[in-house]
């Protein structure tokens, strides 16, 4: 049957013949189509299984209406609580590691300026005089130059580690020159240890060439008119007093090509021998420096100043 | 069972009120008070506190360290929370090692909530501070410089202001090598004030190492030396200067006097920023150009008069004497004035001028050191009838001591002239060697330093400096200071420069000694002081002997 339709305002009634609404088709059943079996093998369907089913799994209806549950929970808050406290001491523990940290830099940054002052080239020098060592004058140093046929195999095996024993055993003697193989320079006496840094003692003896060094740091090193001494060389010539017209006829050997050595003789002259031991107490000895009654090292007498000359800038 | 289930019931009641409770409570927290909450969190739990970056040492070519970095703390004190400042500052006063009054003035000072009650204290000492456990005092951690070989190179080293920048010398020259990265680190704190959260905001880089390339034996040994001079001579200032010529690596640069007793003098590095007529060390410069140039020969011959009238001025050789010849090898041994000018009268004043500049004069040599002085050289249109009366022998112009060494330095290396450096290498990374550009041949600067040989022979200006064994080079210098305008009589500048050994030079040393009191003489003054740096150097070195 037709439906009438009123629309708008104002009682117009616009009738209009509606079309049959369809009639609904009864859809048949559709029959469920059965799924395929599934698989129960795999490992995600048998846990997901297993999830679905949990809700009505007797033991958790045991559980939760026994009273297992009461103490399972407290065990569980006091996990919890057991955790924070955990976090709270690694906090702690934290803290006091940084702390630690802090100390453990301070005192290696302290023990770093230890190092540093210790390794001191002047302090460890002043120790080495306090022990009797000198250095030796510059032109008593030998060197040595490696042979064309040198045996590399050999040099490394004659390498070896110092040995504080022996080094300890000739303290008392250090102070001289060790020169050559097997040659030493040490003295017999603390006394003539002096020898090796008096400025402008002269060995009174002379040795013929070829020689070896003599450690005599003193005018050896200035080579200045009135100053004698038996540096590097061979014959010497001259005397301790100053004078100016000492000189010294030394000339300078290669001591490394020189196989024979001499050992210093000890100082005879009773003036000299003093002069040696007075000289050890000068810091100068171990320098090279004038000291004394020896006349300055300054050689030639430096140009004097014009009187009055402004131009007079000669070196 | 029924008043099973009723207990049961109560507890659940009670259980779900104290719950509904707690959430109430959490968020009345976390919406009403969450503001001011986190405004307290943070600054009570969280802070972030900057952590310094430990300055780079600094240390000499083997790695002996001349400078380090240590930690040390600022101590602040908030007066608002000091509770008991009488006893507080009784207590800080023993430690900060100041007046209780004066800590106690600091602790109760009006209106303010920082006050700083020291600075940089060692690590050790703001330790004891820090566990008085006095409520206000805080510790600011900083680092601060410390110098272990005390005043070792100072002038080189320099030092740093108190805020950790570079105030002087290599501190200032490479101050961003050294100063690093401040690191930022935010520590969260529980209600205890345990940490319990820390971040590296910000990691700390620590500042690079620079190493130098002086040597500290030879250095400590050239520091000796120059005391001794000042406390024989008691001079104004006095300078020395160790190089090997072949690289321009300085070794060892010292001042007299040193920087410990905080004298401006002390303060400045003279090697560098010290202008001073240079004397008689410049003749060799004159003669050099003169034999770069093909004008004389060593053996060409000039007669010397006694005195040489140039313009308006009468020069006078140092020492008296008649007429007489001398070569050219001859006027550098003696020194000779009148020689020197002539040999300039050959060159004329545009060449002079060409090769005073050539060496480097009158320009920074460009040494890796602040404050580097240029010295004062007069272009040749600038001179006066008179000025190549003066100029060949030192007089007139004005130069450092680092530019006289570097020009020796050419004369020691075959004629290359390369600026000095001092750093050797940054962050374990070598530096360059300086370029160097040839000014003179080989031949050239082989035949100066033959002459030059002569100056330690008899009869030279340094006969007395000779050391047994080597064979040196070198030339005194005697030269007036000007003073308003007239060269005084009594004020002087003795220096001497040499290399050895001549024919292959390893090292390159200069002594100038500003107003020595007693001897005046390059040769008497300086070379002595020459002779013994080089004495001790040669062995140290390994520099054999003839």
């Amino acid at each position: 049957m037709p439906r009438v339709v009123a629309a708008g305002a104002g009682g117009v009634l616009a009738a209009a013949v509606a079309l049959p609404l369809p009639v609904p088709r009864r859809l048949r059943p559709v029959p469920r189509r059965e799924s395929a079996p599934k698989s129960t093998t795999g490992f995600f369907p048998r846990i997901g299984a297993f999830v679905v089913a949990l809700p009505d799994h007797p033991w958790l209806d045991r559980v939760v209406r026994g009273r297992v549950w009461i103490p399972l929970l407290g065990v569980l808050l006091a996990g919890i609580v057991a955790a924070q406290v955990e976090i709270l001491k690694l906090g702690a523990n934290m803290g006091s590691s940084l702390e630690q940290t802090t100390t453990l830099t301070t005192q290696n940054e302290q023990l770093r300026y230890n190092v540093a002052s210790l390794s001191n080239d002047q302090r460890i020098e002043r120790l080495a005089t306090s022990m009797g060592m000198v250095l030796p004058p510059p032109g008593s140093v030998g060197y040595l130059v490696a042979s064309q046929r040198a045996d590399v195999t050999r040099a490394l095996g004659n390498i070896h580690a110092p040995d504080t024993t022996a080094f300890m055993a000739l303290a008392p003697g250090n102070g001289a020159l060790v020169t050559g193989a097997g040659t030493s320079m040490l003295p017999t006496t603390p006394g003539v240890l002096a020898q090796a840094g008096t400025p402008g003692s002269a060995t009174p003896t002379s040795t013929p060439s070829p020689t070896t060094t003599v450690a005599s740091p003193g005018p050896a090193a200035s080579g200045g008119v009135g100053t004698t001494t038996s540096s590097t060389t061979g014959t010497t010539t001259g005397s301790t007093t100053g004078a100016p017209t000492g000189s010294t006829t030394a000339t300078p050997t290669d001591t490394t090509s020189t196989p024979q050595t001499t050992d210093q003789q000890p100082p005879t002259d009773p003036q000299t021998s003093t002069t040696a031991q007075s000289a050890t107490t000068t810091p100068q000895s171990t320098t090279g420096t004038q000291s004394g009654s020896q006349a300055p090292a300054t050689g030639a007498a430096p140009i004097q100043p014009a009187g009055g000359t402004q131009q007079s800038s000669g070196g | 069972m029924a008043v099973m289930d009723r207990r049961i019931g109560i507890l659940f009641i009670v259980f779900v009120s104290l719950l509904g409770l707690a959430l109430a409570r959490a968020a009345y927290l976390g919406s009403v008070q969450a503001g001011s909450l986190e405004r307290a969190a943070a600054t009570q739990q969280v802070s972030n506190i900057v952590v310094p970056a430990p300055r780079g040492q600094i240390t000499d070519r083997d790695g002996a360290e001349l400078a380090i970095s240590e930690s040390a703390d600022d101590i602040v004190a908030d007066p608002y929370l000091i509770k008991n400042p009488v006893s507080a500052s009784a207590e800080l006063s023993s430690q900060l090692g100041t007046p209780q009054l004066t800590v106690l003035k600091l602790l109760t000072k009006p209106h303010t909530g920082f006050v700083y009650l020291a600075h940089l204290l060692p690590a050790a000492q703001a330790t004891a501070i820090s566990n008085l456990r006095i409520a206000g005092i805080t510790l600011v951690p900083q680092a601060r410089r410390v110098y272990p070989r005390g005043d070792e190179a100072a002038q080189v080293v320099g030092s740093v202001h108190l805020d950790g920048d570079g105030a002087g010398g290599i501190e200032f020259q490479y101050d961003k090598a050294l100063e690093g990265t401040n690191g930022v680190r935010r520590i969260v704190s529980d209600a205890r004030g345990q940490p319990i959260s820390i971040d590296d905001l910000r990691p700390t880089v620590p500042g690079k190492t620079v190493a130098l390339t002086i040597d500290s034996g030879l250095q400590q040994e050239v520091e000796r030396v120059l005391a001794e001079v000042g406390a024989e001579y008691s001079p104004h200032g006095a300078t020395a200067i160790a190089v090997d010529p072949s690289t321009g690596a300085v070794l060892a640069l010292a001042n007299w006097p040193a920087s410990a007793n905080g004298s401006a003098a002390a303060a400045q590095d003279q090697a560098i920023g010290l202008n001073y007529e240079p004397g008689s060390t410049f003749k060799a410069i004159t003669v050099a150009g003169a034999l770069q140039d093909g004008l004389v020969t060593p053996n060409t011959q000039f007669d010397i008069p006694p005195v040489l009238q140039f313009a308006d001025r009468q020069i006078h050789d140092a020492e008296d004497h008649g007429y007489e010849t001398l070569n050219v090898a001859n006027i550098l041994k003696v020194s000779s004035n009148i020689g020197a000018d002539l040999i300039g009268m050959r060159l004329g004043a545009k060449r002079f001028d060409y090769w005073v500049r050539r060496f480097g004069f009158g320009q920074p040599t460009g040494v890796d050191l602040p404050g580097e002085q240029s010295g004062i050289v007069l272009h040749w249109w600038n001179y006066s009838g008179s000025s190549m009366a003066n100029l060949p022998f030192g007089q007139g112009e004005s130069v450092t001591p680092m530019q006289m060494v570097a020009a020796y330095s050419a004369i020691a290396n075959g004629g290359t002239l390369r600026a000095p450096h001092v750093v050797q290498s940054v962050g374990g990374k070598a530096t360059p060697i300086p370029p160097g550009r040839q000014i003179i041949s080989p031949a050239t600067a082989s035949e100066l330093r033959d002459m030059l040989r002569g100056v330690f022979a008899d009869g030279g200006t340094a006969s007395g400096a000779q050391i047994d064994g080597y064979d040196m080079a070198g030339k005194t210098g005697t030269a007036n200071i000007a003073v308003d305008g007239h060269y005084s009589d009594s004020a002087y500048v003795a220096s001497f420069i040499g290399m050895v050994p001549t024919d292959h030079p390893r090292l390159v040393v200069a002594v100038v000694v500003n107003q020595p009191h007693g001897s005046i003489f390059g040769g008497s003054v300086a070379a002595p002081a020459f002779q013994q740096i080089v004495g001790w150097a040669v062995p140290y070195l390994g520099i054999p002997p003839r």
